[in-house]
This record gives structure tokens, C-alpha cells and sequence, in this order.
């Protein structure tokens, strides 16, 4: 079966694509541009690196846009959809939803009304598993975004690497914590994977003040591995 | 207690979604293994959950071996699992899409993903209702068969431990 992938870069969107890989031919990369940081639906901060993966992996990317208003945000997200079907004959939707029932929910409804299949590998994988899942496939994701106490500028840029897993357990334990960010406390960028052809370096800047803070990225490379 | 979780699933990805969150919470109660429908059951299992998605895929409905339920210690059908208990006790199904997080007569919520239900006046007639979403029975039990309209793993997690336990 055909399938799109419901794709940020971030580290879900990610490795639910891996997972699909080995069950489906991915066809296409389907990414929504919002407008709107504080989307429901949509994760924003380094959006625009799903062009960079669409090449490093030779996945064509079928994009959208949207204002990213409640709900409006959907209408827009069921015709990207319908193009994505349209252009590459995909027969299911992959997303990276882990809890949300929003998301999960909002997806199926637009897949029956396309009479498409929807999958959603990471549905209530325990955080630890999924960060270990990460780990054991090889996919390199660095946090570009922190929207909570204690994680701070030092944070902002850092590998979700074996380290960084075991001090975010500490603070799960001791602040309460999600471990894969599922609250809103960071954003990811996936940097490196097996279906890279190449690995990807950035130039940033940190913009940070009162536990939030995301990268500005100055440069993206692509270099040999 | 040894549980036996029966995927109705089209494709073994789905397993992760429908399943496998399954598996995670009763193995706090005994022993589990998983199987597909289309492979054989095991019959001394002291309690049997089939559950699946009921949104595309509904092969199950024409393929599932009804007859090998006679023999099966306590059941409780999830979503396609209820579609299938449905159709043991030849209660039709109605269509119906019930896809989101809904609340419960008692308060409580429940998510449910199902796009076709066993007809409501019937199970009202022929089932004790455990569980109703506004006019809706959408828990429900007759012998030692429970039909769940709705995802307990995601949200009522207390209707599984019930059932494991039997409290219901």
C-alpha cells in the first residue's frame, strides 16, 4: 500500500515514517506551513527543514498552508490530503500521534471522509519506549525549542542522546515532565537517520528568556556521513 | 490468569495502535499472549479481549470464525471486537460514527472509533447495559460476553481492571 506520512521533521513525525517504511511504501511527505505558532495541530518552530528531509530521503514533500485557525486549520490540512492522493495515489495517512486525542481523532474523521486508511504507530507508546525506539533505529534529533521549567538555554540545540534522555528522566521524575515533550516542553529536529543519504549540520542562534526559547537557524548543510 | 488478546486488525502495523496498548495494561494481571483472528485460538485462556479498529477495515466481519467463541472462557469485544460479538448473537449493525472523546451517562469519558454499531434496541432488549452515551448503550454484557463500543485503554481504564477482576 501507498502511504503519506503526516511529516514535520520533528522526532514523532520521524519515526513513525520509519516504523510505516517497514510495513508500506512511503510515497510522500504531506506538511502543513501554519501561520499560527500556538497551533493545536500543527508543530511550526523549523518547519521548513521537511524540504531539506524530502531530498535527503527521496520522498517527494506535498505541502499545504494554512492560517492555522481552530478547526479552519483542518479544512486546509483534508485538501493537501486530497492532493496528496491525488498526486501519489497514497491509500492511508501515517501520523506521529502519541496522546492526543485531538490530533488522532481530527485525523480519522478526515480519513473517512476520504475513505483512506489512518495509522498512527506511536499511539500510547509508553515514553520511554518511544525514546528508546529512537535510540535503537539511530535517529538524531536535536531539541530547537523549550517551552518549560527546568529545561533552559543550555537545553536549546542539545542531542536527544543517551545523556539527555537520562536527565529528562531525572526531571520527569522530579518535576513531572514529559520525556518525549508531549506537553509542550520542547521541539525536535530530526539532524541524522538511516534514510538520510547525507547528515545535516546547523548555524543557530538561541532567542531565550523564562524557560522558552527556540533556535534560529543561520545555515542548514548537508555533509557526507 | 492467563488472557488471550485476539487482533482483528487488516495490518500488523494497526497492532501497535489497537493492540499493543492492550497488552501493556493487562500484563499487569497475568499472563497475556496476542493472536490474530486468522490464526487458532487458544480456548483454556481465562479471559479473552478482541479488539481492532472498526473504521476501514471490516474483513473481520465476513472472516471471523464465530463457532470457535462457544468455547472461549470470558470475552470482551472492543470497537470491532463488539462488532463481532454483535454479529454472534445476530444483533445487526447500524451505521453510525461515533469518532472522538464523548462523555459517559455516569461522567466519565470515553473514546471512541467506530463508524458502525450494533443496533441500540436491540441490545437494550436482549442485553444488561452497563454504559450508556446519551441515549446509546455503548457498554454492555450478556453471559459471559461484554461488547465496548468504545477504546478503554486510551480513556476508563477501570472498565478493563473490571472486567480482568470481575467487578462487572
Amino acid at each position: 500500500m501507498r502511504v503519506g506520512v503526516l511529516y514535520t521533521g520533528g522526532k514523532d513525525s520521524h519515526l513513525a515514517l520509519a516504523i510505516a517504511r517497514d510495513y508500506f511504501e512511503v510515497s510522500c511527505l504531506i506538511t502543513l506551513y501554519s501561520e499560527n505558532e500556538e497551533s493545536y495541530m500543527f508543530h511550526t518552530p523549523g518547519i521548513n527543514i521537511v524540504e531539506v528531509h524530502s531530498k535527503l530521503m527521496d520522498i517527494p514533500l506535498c505541502i499545504g498552508k494554512t492560517k492555522g485557525e481552530k478547526e479552519k486549520e483542518l479544512l486546509d490540512l483534508e485538501r493537501t490530503i486530497k492532493k496528496a492522493i491525488e498526486l501519489y495515489g497514497i491509500k492511508g495517512i501515517v501520523t506521529g500521534a502519541n496522546r492526543s486525542i485531538y490530533q488522532n481523532t481530527r485525523i480519522q474523521r478526515i480519513c473517512k471522509r476520504l475513505d483512506i486508511w489512518s495509522f498512527n504507530p506511536l499511539w500510547l507508546m509508553p515514553e520511554e519506549e518511544l525514546v528508546e525506539e529512537l535510540l535503537n533505529r539511530s535517529i538524531k534529533a536535536l531539541i530547537i525549542a523549550v517551552g518549560a521549567w527546568p529545561l533552559d538555554d543550555k537545553v536549546l540545540g542539545r542531542e536527544l542522546d543517551k545523556d539527555m534522555i537520562t536527565l529528562l528522566k531525572q526531571w520527569k521524575e522530579k518535576y513531572q515532565i514529559s520525556l518525549i515533550g508531549e506537553g509542550g516542553e520542547f521541539e525536535t529536529m530530526v539532524i541524522d537517520s538511516p534514510l538520510f543519504k547525507k547528515k545535516i549540520e546547523l548555524e543557530y542562534d538561541k532567542i531565550y528568556e523564562n524557560y522558552s526559547g527556540r533556535i534560529q537557524i543561520k545555515s542548514i548543510k548537508t555533509v557526507d556521513k | 490468569m492467563k488472557i488471550q488478546i485476539i487482533s482483528t486488525c487488516a495490518f500488523k502495523i494497526l497492532e501497535r495502535e489497537f493492540v499493543d496498548p492492550l497488552v501493556r495494561f493487562v500484563e499487569k494481571y497475568g499472563t497475556v499472549f496476542k493472536v490474530h483472528y486468522k490464526n487458532p485460538l487458544d480456548k483454556l485462556s481465562d479471559k479473552t479481549i478482541i479488539s481492532g479498529t472498526a473504521i476501514k477495515d471490516f474483513g473481520y466481519l465476513t472472516d471471523f470464525p464465530l463457532s470457535k467463541l462457544d468455547k472461549l472462557g470470558k470475552v470482551l469485544g472492543i470497537c470491532a471486537g463488539a462488532q463481532i460479538l454483535a454479529k454472534y448473537f445476530k444483533v445487526p449493525l447500524i451505521e453510525k460514527e461515533l469518532i472522538g472523546k464523548f462523555r459517559l451517562n455516569d461522567g466519565s469519558y470515553a473514546f471512541f472509533l467506530i463508524t458502525r454499531i450494533p443496533d441500540p434496541k436491540t441490545i437494550e432488549k436482549e442485553f444488561d447495559v452497563l454504559a450508556y452515551m446519551e441515549d446509546l448503550p455503548v457498554l454492555a454484557k450478556k453471559g459471559r460476553f461484554y461488547l465496548s463500543l468504545f477504546h478503554p485503554e486510551v480513556l476508563n481504564q477501570k472498565i478493563l481492571e473490571d472486567f480482568l477482576l470481575d467487578n462487572i
